[in-house]
């Protein structure tokens, strides 16, 4: 009885306990199908002797016939690397070798039949049998493209059915390096350019493992003296994505070199060696044009200009006893000048008597103050004080013969300027070689008052048709014309360069100007 | 007394006698504005005055080329002509004022005074 119930407990605790034992728990990941394949390789059994399948068999091959799997692998990778499609097909038949697989065009049989939208570089193809009707391939290429492509498709064909299957989410990404030759410029305090190659980050960033080498010309644009040539080569180079290489300095000296011109054309070249079998060193030529940034000013009153120059300037209206009128800016130049005089033929009971005869003497400028440089009509203008006092203006005599020698001084009364005398001289400013002169002048000279007390009236008539307009031309053109000369021209842009940089302005060169109401508004570098 | 009285008498109608015939020089200013046209008549120049009266001048004589000083420019003989036509003969000054002259183009043309001195 006790034998009896050990067996049957014996027996119970085999019963139970033996599939507890016998079960396997297994928290592996899902074999990929790439494993799948190798274990399936490892089993697989030796070909079995083709035994005609039964019509049955035939008919259930034929239904269960399909793509099982279609992918790409590995993704992603870099670019140059190789990647690989594969697929698994359940053949309706027993020798699946008589299909014909195409991957995207291209024909496994080996035909190659178009290019498709991407390129690459095949580096082998295999398919082979893993069971009587299993098929498994893979295409071995390198893409030469740079980002994601699913777009891989696969058609099998096999009598008058078609399989296909598509890669989609299972496509490959290929991640590049975005190399990119970064340029900056400084200004201040000197001119130089900066080069670095930079790996950008973008979408389908990868590092960079390589040569990196820099050939650059930079010219003045449109025309200019800078031209300057070189090279750099940054060596081999680990450029993580995002990170950039050291920065290589170009100096452009001396700044009226690099300054000559509003921009400059950097053209360059960088050179990468390609990791993608057979590109070998690559190259990129760039040109692009680099504006100098410009600094704008403005100047309300050049006062300065007085002391420099124009406080100089004098006007001598003083056409008597032989002598002539002059405006001159002492050292620059001098222009003499006469006013003809006024004359007029006395006629008495329609008998010609005499000629009374007038002239103009001391008229002299007075001390030209700061007050007298302004801004305005458009350009840099000087208003120059007339002294009036002293001997009288205007000498008037009568002449009975009209030659001189013999005259009656008291004839006839002179007569004395009282009222302002206006000069006023606009210089208009312009560029010239980069500083501030003027392109011409307009001279305005005005004698206000013609209300002499004590004049008579035919001779107040005859000095504002005649002596009055001849002192204000004459003066005019005389003082346009040596205002007007390159000695005077070249001194006035000297004097406001100066000018200018006692003002604290480091100015290399200006650019543009323009008079703005009561300003002068420039742009320099 | 009477010896006295009959001087003072006598001065008297000298007097009278002297201013009726015109004995003593009267001088007379004419003034000749710009444009008097004279009219021409043998070797006189005659030129009819607004007051009815009328003068004869002859043989003119213009001082040329000379100094404006004083502003006598010439001299001629007259013969005046009152409203009732006495006449008196004399001699005449030709006096500009350039200060009243007008100017026409570069010429400038002077009124000019007359003052005529009568002969005794």
């Amino acid at each position: 009885m006790n034998q009896r119930k050990i067996f049957l407990g014996i027996l119970v605790i085999v019963v139970v306990f033996y599939p507890l034992f016998s079960l396997r728990v297994d928290f592996a990941q899902v074999p990929t199908p790439d494993e799948i394949r190798k274990k399936m390789m490892e089993k697989r059994p030796a070909p079995r002797e083709s035994t005609p399948p039964t019509p049955e068999e035939r008919f259930e091959r034929e239904r269960r016939a399909g793509i099982e799997s279609f992918y790409a692998e590995p993704s992603p990778i870099e670019y140059g690397s190789e990647v690989s499609l594969k697929w698994r097909f359940k053949s309706p038949t027993d020798n699946p070798r008589e299909l014909t697989t195409t991957l995207q065009g291209i024909q496994m049989s080996g035909i190659n039949i178009s290019i498709g939208p991407e390129r690459w570089r095949v580096v082998s193809r295999s398919s082979s049998l893993i069971e009587p009707n299993i098929l498994e391939g893979t295409y071995t290429f390198i893409p030469q493209w740079r980002g994601r492509y699913s777009d891989f498709r696969l058609t099998i064909r096999y009598g008058d059915r078609t399989f296909q299957a598509e890669t989609r989410g299972r496509g490959v990404q290929v991640n590049c390096y975005n190399l990119e030759l970064k340029i900056e410029t400084t200004q201040s305090p000197e001119p130089k350019l900066k080069f670095y190659v930079e790996n950008k980050r973008w979408e389908y960033s990868a590092p960079y493992r390589g040569r990196l080498k820099v050939n650059y010309r930079i010219v003045s644009t449109p025309s200019g003296p800078l031209n300057k040539t070189g090279q750099h080569d940054f060596g081999s180079v680990d450029l993580p994505p995002g990170s950039q290489t050291s920065k290589i300095e170009v100096p452009l000296l001396p700044k009226e070199v690099a300054f000559a011109s509003d921009e400059i054309l950097i053209e360059r070249t960088l050179f990468w060696m390609s990791p993608y079998p057979g590109e070998g060193e690559q190259s990129n030529r760039m040109s692009s044009t680099y504006p100098w940034t410009q600094t704008r000013a403005s100047l309300a009153r050049p006062i300065a200009l007085v002391n420099l120059l124009l406080g100089a300037l004098k006007i001598h209206i003083h056409n008597d006893g032989g002598q002539a009128s002059y405006v001159e800016l002492p050292g620059m130049g001098r222009r003499a000048f006469d006013i003809p005089e006024m004359r007029a033929e006395l006629e008495v009971w329609g008998v010609h008597w005499g000629w009374y005869r007038s002239w103009v003497r001391d008229i002299n400028n007075a001390h030209i103050g700061l007050d007298a440089i302004s801004i305005g009509e458009g350009g840099i203008r000087l208003n120059i004080p007339i002294e009036a006092g002293g001997p009288t203006e205007i000498k008037c005599v009568y002449d009975p013969l009209g030659i001189g020698g013999y005259t009656d001084d008291t004839a006839c009364p002179d007569v004395d300027l009282r009222g302002p005398i206006n000069v006023k001289v606009v210089f208009f400013p312009t560029l010239v070689g980069g500083q501030i002169g003027y392109s011409h002048v307009t001279v305005d000279v005005t004698i206000e008052d013609t209300t002499f007390p004590g004049a008579w009236d035919w001779f107040i008539e005859l000095f504002t048709g005649d002596l009055k307009p001849k002192i204000e031309t004459e003066t005019e053109k005389s003082l346009k014309s040596l205002l007007e000369t390159e000695e005077v021209k070249n001194a006035f842009r000297e004097a406001m360069t100066r000018l200018l940089r006692e003002m604290g302005f480091n100015i290399t060169r200006i650019t543009r100007l323009e008079v703005s109401g009561s300003e002068i508004i420039f742009w320099y570098l | 007394m009477v010896k006295q009285i009959a001087f003072v008498v006598i001065i008297l109608c000298s007097m009278v006698y002297t201013l009726n015939t015109n004995s003593m020089a009267a001088e007379k200013i004419i003034n000749i504005p710009i444009g008097t046209r004279f009219e021409k008549v043998g070797d006189f120049e005659n030129l009819k005055l607004p007051d009815g009266s009328r003068i004869e001048m002859k043989t003119i004589s213009i001082y040329d080329n000379v100094p404006i000083r004083d502003n006598i420019f010439g001299e001629c003989e007259i013969r005046f002509y009152d409203q009732t036509g006495k006449v008196q003969e004399g001699k005449g000054y030709l006096i500009i004022d350039p200060a009243k002259g007008k100017l026409e183009g570069k010429k400038i043309k002077v009124p000019f005074d007359i003052k005529f001195l009568p002969s005794r």
